[in-house]
């Protein structure tokens, strides 16, 4: 029983591996990932800035401090008031703005980009990272 | 006898169209469930990939298998072995405090905030229907061996 068991199970891991190939292939290679939208940037272009990009983490404190991206500074809407001033030392005028959020269809980024620019009169560099948090996992 | 093997028929679909179904919806959109494999951190990026492109087919397959009763003992050990790593990943998850989307069942179940009493309750019924199906399955196959 248990040798038929196992060859039954062989049997169907095999059957699973062609489409997954092709269904994987479609999918992750074929399938491009859509242009950035205005007023957002690529992970790739922003690896290129290296040490120039100030990284804006713009997703709940918890979320936050359980991990972020290597340097970034927490500034959400929850918690604007208070998180502002640290943001403001961690920034220089040379320095390139890029705010994330958890990926996928998150606004965060775009509305705490959006209060840099109107609110802090920081305008010239601050992008939103094209897919955010989640980007950042894929090309790690 | 009869109500046994009725009841062990439509628990057979109703696992079969659960994996099915989970399995499809995730096949539709192989990338998201990537991130939320790797959402678990338990896994680099290269390895969530690859289960997230090749486990719902697993589901997938294996459900048929359960549907049209070919390989129906290797499926529900599939079945049963998937659902007893998701139940470790689960654990593992909660313990750490993570904050997961499960992807379980694709883009619907995304943004539910994770209730994981409920995902681990769910998944330790399902496991002990796919037990409760395998010792049908072994039964019957020994029964047909001793009729021969």
């Amino acid at each position: 029983m248990i040798a038929r068991t196992f060859r039954q199970l062989i049997v169907l891991l095999a059957l699973a591996v062609a489409p997954a190939l092709v269904s994987g292939v479609v999918q992750l290679k074929w399938q491009q990932p859509p242009p950035p939208a205005a007023g957002e940037i690529t992970i790739e272009e922003a690896r290129k800035l290296g040490d120039q990009v100030l990284w804006v983490d713009a997703r709940p404190r918890a979320k936050f401090e359980r991990k972020h991206l290597p340097g970034a500074v927490l500034l959400n809407e929850d918690d604007w008031v208070r998180l502002v001033g640290p943001f403001l030392e961690a920034w220089a005028p040379e320095k390139t703005i890029v705010v994330y959020c958890d990926g996928g269809s998150c606004d965060a980024s775009h509305h705490v980009a959006r209060r840099i620019k109107e609110e802090l009169q920081i305008e010239n560099t601050v992008w939103v990272l094209q897919g955010g948090w989640d980007a950042w996992l894929r090309h790690k | 006898m009869a109500a046994t093997q009725v009841s062990s028929s439509l628990l057979r679909f109703a696992v079969a169209t659960v994996f099915i179904y989970a399995g499809t919806v995730k096949i539709l959109d192989a990338q998201r469930f990537a991130l939320d494999v790797q959402h678990y951190e338990l896994t680099p990026w290269t390895v969530s990939v690859l289960v997230a492109v090749y486990l719902p087919w697993l589901e997938v397959v294996a459900g048929i298998a359960l549907i049209i009763r070919r390989q129906q003992l290797g499926a529900l050990v599939a079945l049963g072995g998937m659902t007893a790593i998701f139940l470790g990943a689960l654990l593992s998850a909660w313990a750490r405090g993570l904050d997961i989307s499960c992807g379980c069942f694709g883009r619907e179940s995304r943004n539910i905030q994770t209730n994981f009493p409920l995902l681990l309750a769910q998944d330790l019924a399902l496991l002990l229907v796919i037990g409760f199906l395998f010792a049908m399955e072994v039964r019957r196959a020994n029964a047909e061996r001793a009729a021969m």
